[in-house]
């Protein structure tokens, strides 16, 4: 949290600089906020930016393969240097991570976590210090899409949603991005919403157009009056001008095959939340630059009553990435539940590795927990793989990332350790046994 | 629709039923030559052959010799596995009947078994070729039925028309009595020198429970429960008890240890009560002395389809590899009296096979055949890959 604050302050800082260019008379201001900062951040060693680094361990960088034996230093919250001859700083905090796996913060694109229900903006309504964060951060989970609502009644857009990074007890550091697409109501089975979303999508569409008119018209020095904007066109021009992907949940074929007609019609960037029958589609939903948020858990039964392939199938996330499909993988459940225990959040690598029993190579599998969501919701400059530059959020494993015994070890986000599991309860009355240990070692499959 | 590339794909997920079986004798003998066997029943085999004749395994090991003239299968870099015994589940049954607690043995699961239902292809497809269907209802529920998901009636799914006799045990006195007055008058006739057959059906079933012939499972819905069941049922002692119940079981292993109960809990880990810490219920019961088979966590397919995945998970967290298999398979039979066919590879069991292609326990691996009482009723090819 320390370091959370360092960064927040340094950033104050650059803005102050700015305040003050424009406006030198407010250093009364200035002086003031300074006081105030330094009355409250304590001991001078503070201000010191924080050093971490990760020594030895097999990197997982998502973007340049495994990286053997690297080191990972991080300041001031992100990533500043990876390689095998990274000096590690003196007043550096050292986590050794020699024979362990080092992979990037688990992104959920599908999670509900860390938000109260029942708000317009998921940013007045977040919940720092819910259990759910902290366990999100035991699982190895660092971010998050988060929904809130959807459509409701007749409306084909409703709700909110946003990238949420999983920071327990510090809530500035939360919103990645909000929203980070609009959730939509489309498809056969909603005949009035569809019908109002094609409706909004033209109207929005003649606006700009309109607009562009008049915009060259004055340019031209011709006085015509300004169109009018038509209420509640804003989304729909945010998706019309690519600003915002739409985020529809297609229950089937007909609804993934009436959204990819909507992207031709339109032009808008789509987001499949569902994809359980999509593999026959692969090549039409790659063309239209479509991504797709998979459970490869989800089971769908062939509709016997159409010709066309049907159903789920085990190779639908082989299928998809092979076709270029940006992919993110989730399990069964969005939520940490007793209810859901073996199907809940923490299971997010299992999906990953049910893909793999598909066909899918065990990186893209991977990229598929990592930077394929972190991609689908605009994040991928902050999060999703190992890259100077940045957020250092990762995770230190006991094995490889796709192995079912494998457990979190350490969990850092910000560059700061939130989770570490021999202090923690979660797990402690689970613990692997040593003759366990050694036969699983020699039964792991493909070792 | 073989033009289409993925027409194949689609081909080799449907069900093999839907194309006609290969064309194999009875009596023909089958052989998978070369795969790693997990027979449950002892330690694995990293090379080995099982031999099937008549839908019984007749051999399976190491230096198993091949006849001359037998479909052979090359199950190099395959892994074998008993098929998945299923315990307790009501998949494809419908509701639970309510009211008091009520005492009717006479009433047979065999009775409303239909037998066309997806959700049995779908428990075959997941490895499941052992269901033990289950009566709903407090007080004496009435007898299971242990039958193969897959057949043309409902009697064919019946592995024998005895099913293990279901109590739904209540901690209230309406409960009890309802147990008791019936057990002590079956007892009665026991003393009276009249012993089955040729008793009336609820009487029948009685006195085979009473008896130890036939299995008992005795639901209870917690661990309080439990500690009600465990003195009452001190009084029939001959009684053959597996009691069937929800994880927190755990928390009274040591009572459970005491009276060599059998136990079936869910598949899955749990929290510790009151808090999101795991707890590994099958392993803490297993180690006091427990003996405990696991049934799926829910009668639902996709639960159904889990079942491996929640072993490994149970593995991950501390259960030894070979105890969660056997959970699944050899255990489960045991816990039912089924053990005699059910549940391992030994010579003279039941040929109910699974085929993976790398370990079972695994999320990563595929099951790639199902073979049930020698005839592969699953098959998942590579086309389409």
């Amino acid at each position: 949290m320390t370091s959370t604050r360092a960064s927040e302050r340094s950033a104050e800082g650059k803005g102050a600089c700015r305040f003050l260019c424009r406006k030198p008379g407010r250093w009364a201001l200035l002086l003031f906020g300074a006081l105030v900062i330094h009355l409250t951040s304590g001991a001078a060693e503070e201000k010191k930016p924080e050093v971490l680094c990760v020594v030895g361990g097999d990197l997982y960088t998502i973007t340049d393969g495994i990286l053997k034996g690297g080191t990972i230093l991080c300041r001031d919250g992100k990533i500043e240097e990876i390689g095998r001859g990274v000096t590690v700083p003196k007043d550096a905090k050292v986590i050794d991570a020699k024979g362990k796996a080092v992979m990037p913060g688990m992104v959920a694109a599908r999670a509900s976590v860390g938000v109260f229900s029942g708000s317009d903006k998921i940013a007045e309504a977040l919940d720092p210090m819910s259990l759910g964060l902290e366990l999100a951060a035991a699982s190895g989970i660092t971010a998050g899409y988060v929904v809130s609502g959807g459509p409701s009644g007749d409306n084909p857009l409703g709700g909110t949603n946003a990238a949420l990074k999983f920071t327990f007890g510090a809530l500035d550091s939360m919103v990645l991005r909000e929203p980070a697409s609009l959730n939509v109501r489309f498809g056969p089975s909603a005949p009035v919403q569809s019908f109002a979303f094609r409706e909004g999508l033209r109207q929005a569409r003649e606006y700009l157009r309109k607009q562009g008119q008049y915009q060259a018209d004055q340019k031209a020095g011709k006085k015509v009056p300004a169109p009018a904007k038509p209420n509640g066109a804003d989304d729909y021009i945010a998706l019309l001008t690519r600003r915002l992907p739409a985020r529809l949940q297609p229950r089937d074929q007909n609804d993934i095959l009436a959204a990819l007609r909507l992207v031709d019609d339109y032009e808008i960037r789509l987001i499949l939340d569902g994809g359980t029958e999509a593999w026959p589609l692969a090549t039409q939903i790659a063309k239209r630059n479509a991504s797709v948020i998979l459970c490869p858990r989800d089971k769908q039964v062939a509709n016997e009553f159409v010709s066309r392939p049907t159903g789920s199938s085990p190779q639908t996330a082989a299928l998809l990435a092979r076709a270029g499909i940006p992919l993110a993988l989730v399990p069964p459940s969005p939520v940490f539940s007793a209810d859901w225990i073996g199907s809940d959040l923490q299971t997010l690598t299992f999906s990953a590795a049910f893909a793999v029993q598909g066909g899918l190579p065990e990186d893209a599998a991977l990229e598929a927990i990592t930077l394929g969501p972190a991609r689908i919701l605009g994040v991928a400059d902050r999060i999703g793989s190992l890259q100077v530059g940045k957020d250092a959020d990762f995770l230190v494993l006991d094995g490889s990332p796709l192995d079912i015994h494998t457990f979190v070890e350490t969990t850092v986000i910000n560059g700061k350790v939130c989770y570490e599991k021999n202090k923690s309860t979660f797990f402690a009355r689970v613990k692997r046994r040593q003759e366990g240990a050694k036969e699983e070692a020699a039964t792991a499959p493909g070792k | 629709m073989s033009t289409h590339p993925l027409g194949a794909l689609c081909l080799a997920l449907s069900w093999c039923c839907s194309a006609p079986l290969p064309a194999v004798a009875e009596e023909a003998v089958t052989a998978f030559v070369g795969a790693r066997l997990e027979p449950v029943s002892g330690e694995p085999i990293p090379s080995g052959t099982v031999l099937i004749e008549g839908g019984k395994i007749t051999a399976a090991g190491a230096d198993v010799q091949v006849p001359a003239g037998a479909r052979r299968f090359d199950a190099t870099g395959k892994v074998i596995m008993p098929g998945l015994v299923v315990p307790w589940t009501r998949l494809g049954l419908s509701g639970v009947p309510g009211g008091k607690p009520a005492a009717n043995p006479e009433v047979r699961v065999a009775d409303e078994l239909y037998p066309f239902q997806d959700s049995y292809r779908f428990a075959l497809q997941a490895g499941c070729t052992t269901l033990c269907l289950v009566p709903g209802g407090e007080g004496i529920s009435g007898q299971a039925a242990v039958c193969r998901p897959r057949a043309e009636t409902g009697d064919d799914m019946l592995l024998s028309w005895w099913g293990p006799l279901v109590i739904d045990f209540a901690a209230t006195t309406a409960g009890k009595k309802a147990v008791r007055d019936a057990l002590e008058g079956a007892k009665k006739l026991l003393r009276d020198g009249k012993a089955p057959p040729g008793l009336n059906e609820s009487d029948d079933a009685l006195c085979r429970a009473l008896t130890g012939e036939q299995r008992t499972l005795v639901r209870c819905g917690g661990p309080g429960e439990l500690l009600h069941a465990l003195p009452f049922f001190k009084d029939y002692a001959e009684m053959k008890i597996t009691y069937v119940g929800p994880a927190h079981f755990y928390r009274v292993a040591e009572e459970l240890a005491k009276v060599k109960a059998a136990v079936l809990v869910p598949a899955a880990l749990t929290y510790a009560p009151e808090t999101t810490n795991r707890v590994n219920a099958v392993r803490e019961l297993q180690e006091a002395g427990v003996e405990v088979a696991c049934y799926p966590e829910a009668d639902s397919v996709s639960a159904f389809r889990d079942i491996l995945l929640q072993a490994a998970h149970l593995v991950r967290a501390g259960l030894p590899r070979d105890a969660a298999l056997k959970a699944v398979t050899l255990g489960a039979a045991e816990a039912l009296g089924f053990d005699y066919r059910l549940g391992s590879l030994e010579p003279g069991k039941d040929a109910n096979l699974l085929v993976f292609n790398g370990d079972p326990l695994s999320p990563t691996t595929r099951l790639e055949r199902v073979v049930l009482e020698g005839r592969t009723v699953f098959e998942e090819r590579d086309e389409g890959r």
